[in-house]
């Protein structure tokens, strides 16, 4: 019986000396859990968005001049109680901090931070915006480049530890307040059509991410608050998808280099800019009062 | 009868540890992508010498299996320049090589094919703005590699510039 009972003890230590050791890289330990679960690991399709900031500075390049009061008032942050309130409310402040920063306004930067902090505290993500990040930021606030690093750093952290915490959809829904702020954002700073305007064709080209926005919200069919959010911003979408398209010339190569593009451009008359102007300030205020949800 | 509770009990004891051993590591539950989160930043190198590509935050890292098949959406703007690097473990390529197709994702009009231009990375320039999807596959590894690697991390590293215009 003893032997029995040795026998079972060593056989249960290999068992558990084979689940220990140091990693040695990413992965190499993912095999002896995984190797009984094979199937239940799937890698599916990814859908990514450009981040705000890099939107805001297109425009900035094409010479759109900033604008006061259009943000977010950092005060609304008391009115945002549910989870997806929050969640989406992150997306709009990050938006509006990347407007901040690349335009260079200084105006409540750190409230609006401190907001981010606050909101990642409340979804589980305190990390991504520590008091040494604030720091940071105090010490660059006359630097809009350090200050759309750290932005995007905050974003991208917020983005991982989302969707690293199993948060999918909390991820959706601050990808869906981001795009939606700055579109709103950029038809304020563009507030006159003008035909063959780069900055118009800029903001109608906003039809693509929010494409993929819809799709990423297809992969949670079953969650009430994408439900519920991506009836808000429908309307927005709506709008773009009514967009005439007109066939265009493409060359195949300059420089030695592939030329690829959609074999459409996406066409917006004055008419349509209105429709555009006036859905994104209704679905962005949706978004942002109290009982948006 | 009381070696027969010390034995069940000694039992119980060292399944309750294994499982819980086993959870720390990677529950049933936790997602795949955050075990190989920034692997992109680390392994991706664009072999060219270039000017002024920055980092896109559309880039991304996935794990992967041999012979797996993945598919990327994303979006390209008007007027930008972009390159595209690949990388993955070696333990997962086991010799093979990563192969990626290019396409409209809304036409599904195929753009470019690794395996048919013989090229590992990428680049091209946007003359209107267009949702890519990319589709990356490894190669299928053999028998006796599969029976040894499971998982590895597969990166996808996307870069972009404003377009320049070349010449005098």
């Amino acid at each position: 019986m003893f032997r029995l009972i040795s026998l079972l003890l060593v056989a249960s230590l290999i068992i558990l000396g084979g689940c220990g050791g140091s990693d040695q890289d990413s992965t190499n330990n993912m095999n002896d859990t995984l190797s009984s679960n094979q199937e239940d690991v799937v890698v599916e399709e990814f859908y990514q968005l450009p981040l705000p900031g890099e939107f805001f500075s297109s425009l900035r390049d094409l010479g759109v001049k900033s604008k006061p009061n259009l943000l977010n008032p950092t005060e609304n942050i008391a009115s945002y109680t549910t989870s997806a309130e929050k969640a989406v409310n992150f997306g709009v402040y990050s938006s509006d901090l990347f407007y901040c920063s690349t335009f260079n306004l200084k105006t409540d930067i750190l409230k609006y931070f401190d907001n981010l902090k606050r909101l990642a505290d409340d979804l589980g993500i305190s990390s991504v915006v520590t008091q040494e990040t604030i720091t940071r930021i105090e010490k660059n606030l006359s630097n809009k480049d350090s200050l759309n690093n750290i932005t995007t750093k905050v974003f991208y952290d917020a983005s991982a530890a989302l969707e690293n915490s199993g948060q999918g959809s909390t991820l959706a829904l601050v990808i869906a307040g981001g795009l939606t702020e700055s579109i709103y954002l950029s038809t304020k700073l563009v507030s006159d059509y003008k035909d063959g305007s780069a900055a118009i064709q800029l903001i109608a080209d906003q039809k693509f991410p929010m494409d993929n926005l819809f799709a990423y919200f297809g992969k949670f069919p079953d969650d009430a608050n994408i439900s519920q959010i991506s009836g808000k911003i429908a309307p927005l979408q709506t709008v773009f998808n009514s967009l005439t398209e007109t066939a265009k010339d493409t060359m195949a190569s300059k420089d030695g280099r592939k030329i690829i593009g959609s074999e459409t451009l996406i066409m917006m008359n004055a008419e349509d800019y209105k429709k555009i102007i006036d859905k994104a300030a209704f679905v962005r205020n949706s978004l942002i009062s109290k009982s948006s949800n | 009868m009381k070696l027969f509770r010390y034995l069940s009990a000694l039992i119980l004891f060292v399944s309750i540890s294994g499982v819980g051993f086993a959870q720390v590591k990677l529950s049933k539950t936790e997602p795949a992508s955050s075990l190989c989160t920034d692997y992109h930043k680390k392994a991706c190198k664009f072999e060219k010498q270039d000017i002024l590509f920055k980092y896109n935050s559309q880039s991304r890292d996935a794990l992967f299996r041999p012979g797996q098949t993945s598919k990327l959406t994303f979006t390209a703007t008007k007027g930008y320049d972009y390159r595209l690097t690949f990388a993955a473990e070696d333990k997962i390529l086991q010799g093979g090589n990563i192969s990626f197709k290019i396409y409209d994702a809304r036409t599904k009009q195929p753009l470019f094919d690794s395996e048919e231009e013989g090229q590992a990375e990428f680049e091209f320039i946007c003359d209107s703005s267009i949702n890519l999807t990319i589709e990356i596959s490894l190669s299928e590894a053999s028998a006796e590699a599969k029976s040894k690697v499971l998982y590895g991390c597969v990166g996808f590293l996307l870069e972009s510039r404003k377009t320049l215009d070349t010449g005098f």
